[in-house]
């Protein structure tokens, strides 16, 4: 039970960040291979406050999703503001998700390469699940507000963007550094669960695991990438049967999702449970409840 | 003046596409931008937006200096613009198109917008109807849910015109909004612009090809060949303009004519 209660932690806390990265990628059509540095930032400042300071969990939380939001400016304001292209712009942060791994290698009070180990166990079940929550919440919010609507704007044609009033640079710098936050916010998490952290769990692995979610999962959608980045975290896990074979399943399947479905699987769309439970009223006859 | 250009030039390379070129527009007027292709009209348009910087001289609109703006402040002082070849945002609704040009109408700060509060949900429900009259206006309502991407070529043109006007401009430019219409559809576009021009008290730069159209709603008109001004006046003094015939018709216009 133990196990299964983990995979689900796991998932809860990739799902977080790829939420985060959903914001950025998702809705405001820059691509990052560099999110594990703030997941990254988040996880070492939580663990360091909670670890030697004696912070309690949910300020070193804070702080994390700060630090992280912080370092999104670093990177962010230069390269947003020289415009650079979408994949000159990838190269960059693919650079700063190094560069930071290689400061925290380099690092006194994170260790090193040893990594840090003896966190305290502070995130369970609940914990992870309600973080998710908000964090899904606070998503739909700021997608649904004029921020995310210039996010989309921009996503759509920066030019058009421009001509409707919109400051470019601004939307996506808050595009980042929200996702920056998440992103932040789930490192903490997974610091607190795994109770040991080490800079190579922050590589271009991660960034790529990140964006792989945010992509087959859907661009335009959040509920898309939260579903995918759970399903890549559980799916390793049932295919353990498969044991040799599960890299080449996991391969396979993300060329299907972008053979069939080259917008994601949900695309520009949500999630919904309406859908069904309209199937299921035709199906028992029952139209009390059709009002809605 | 509303709109006042002075001695705006503009190179690219060794090539000037806008040469000392001057303009005043008078609030509340309609002027037709005419010219060959190539004589710089659209490069105006972008010298206007701050999409491109003039190299020398100045650009003020309503007496302030907007030269060294930034385009989206450009917008946001009272500046809306459609495109030669159109730029809808495809991928959304038509309504989405609308909405997303009222996102500074909303007052609420970021922060009450994340938490959700009633009156951000308020103000986000009031901008979709207030798009939903923009789109009645222009006879788009029955559309509003269908992809601004699939939608034919004139009602197309049409919500770009309706994106503009929920920018509340006081200046409208359109570059080439009857390009690829038919004469139907260029007679109701005449109407169309006569009557925003009327309700939304708006000043109009219209660039055009299609003379039944520039002569039927520009009492004035500019002409413009390679860069440089080369007259302006009532559409009479333009018509008769020899230079103006020299432009468009070559040297010979005289045998040409008869």
């Amino acid at each position: 039970m133990g196990y299964v209660i983990g995979v689900i932690i796991l998932s809860a806390v990739q799902a977080i960040a790829t939420t985060g990265l959903a914001l950025f990628t998702g809705f405001t059509g820059q691509f990052s291979l560099g999110h594990a540095a703030f997941m990254a930032l988040g996880a070492y400042t939580a663990a360091i406050l909670t670890h030697f300071y004696g912070v309690s969990f949910l300020f070193a939380i804070i702080a994390g999703a700060m630090v992280a939001t912080a370092s999104s400016f670093v990177i962010g304001v230069p390269t947003l503001k020289a415009k650079l292209r979408s994949d000159y712009f990838a190269i960059a942060t693919l650079g700063f998700g190094e560069a930071v791994r290689v400061l925290l290698e380099n690092l006194d009070i994170t260790q090193g390469a040893r990594g840090l180990p003896g966190i305290a166990r502070l995130t369970d079940l609940p914990v992870a699940l309600v973080a998710l929550a908000v964090t899904a919440w606070l998503a739909r919010d700021y997608i649904r507000s004029r921020y995310g609507w210039r996010a989309v704007a921009v996503r759509e044609d920066a030019i058009a963007a421009e001509m409707i009033g919109v400051n470019v640079f601004r939307t996506k710098l808050t595009s980042l550094a929200c996702s920056a936050a998440l992103c932040g916010v789930a490192g903490a998490l997974l610091a607190h669960y795994l109770m040991f952290i080490q800079p190579a769990m922050f590589t271009g692995v991660q960034s790529t695991a990140l964006i792989t979610a945010v992509v087959a999962g859907g661009i335009g959608s959040l509920t898309g990438p939260i579903l995918a980045a759970a399903a890549f975290v559980m799916l390793p896990e049932f295919l353990r049967l498969a044991n040799m074979w599960r890299l080449v399943i996991y391969g396979l399947m993300l060329i299907l999702i972008m053979v069939f479905r080259p917008a994601g699987l949900m695309g520009y769309r949500e999630f919904s449970l309406r859908p069904v439970l309209r199937l299921w009223q035709r199906f028992h006859g029952t139209r009390t409840t059709s009002a809605s | 003046m509303l709109l006042e250009l002075k001695h705006v030039a503009k190179m690219f390379g060794g090539i000037k596409a806008v040469d000392s070129f001057d303009l005043a527009v008078q609030s509340h007027e309609i002027v037709g931008l005419i010219g060959p292709n190539g004589a710089g009209k659209t490069t105006v348009f972008n010298l206007i937006t701050g999409v491109y910087k003039p190299d020398s001289g100045g650009i003020y609109f309503a007496g302030e200096p907007i030269h060294r703006l930034p385009p989206h402040e450009v917008v946001g002082r009272g500046i809306a613009r459609t495109f030669q070849n159109i730029r809808l945002f495809n991928n959304l609704s038509v309504l989405e198109n609308v909405k997303l040009a009222l996102h500074k109408v909303p007052s609420y700060g970021f922060f009450s917008a994340m938490v959700g509060l009633p009156s951000a949900r308020r103000q986000n429900r009031a901008v979709i109807s207030q798009a939903m009259e923009f789109l009645e206006l222009m006879g788009l309502s029955g559309r509003a849910e269908m992809r601004a991407g699939g939608l034919p070529y004139g009602l197309a043109r049409r919500l770009e015109i309706a994106r503009a006007l929920a920018l509340s401009p006081k200046l409208l430019l359109l570059d080439e909004p009857a390009a690829g219409m038919n004469p139907d559809e260029i007679i109701e576009l005449r109407d169309l612009i006569a009557r925003v021009h009327r309700d939304f008290h708006l000043t109009i730069i219209l660039i055009e090809h299609r003379m039944d159209l520039v002569m039927a709603i520009c009492p004035r008109l500019v002409v413009l060949n390679f860069g440089a001004k080369l007259t302006e006046g009532t559409q009479q003094e333009v018509q008769t303009n020899p230079a103006v015939l020299q432009a468009y018709l070559g040297g010979d216009y005289a045998n040409v004519a008869g």
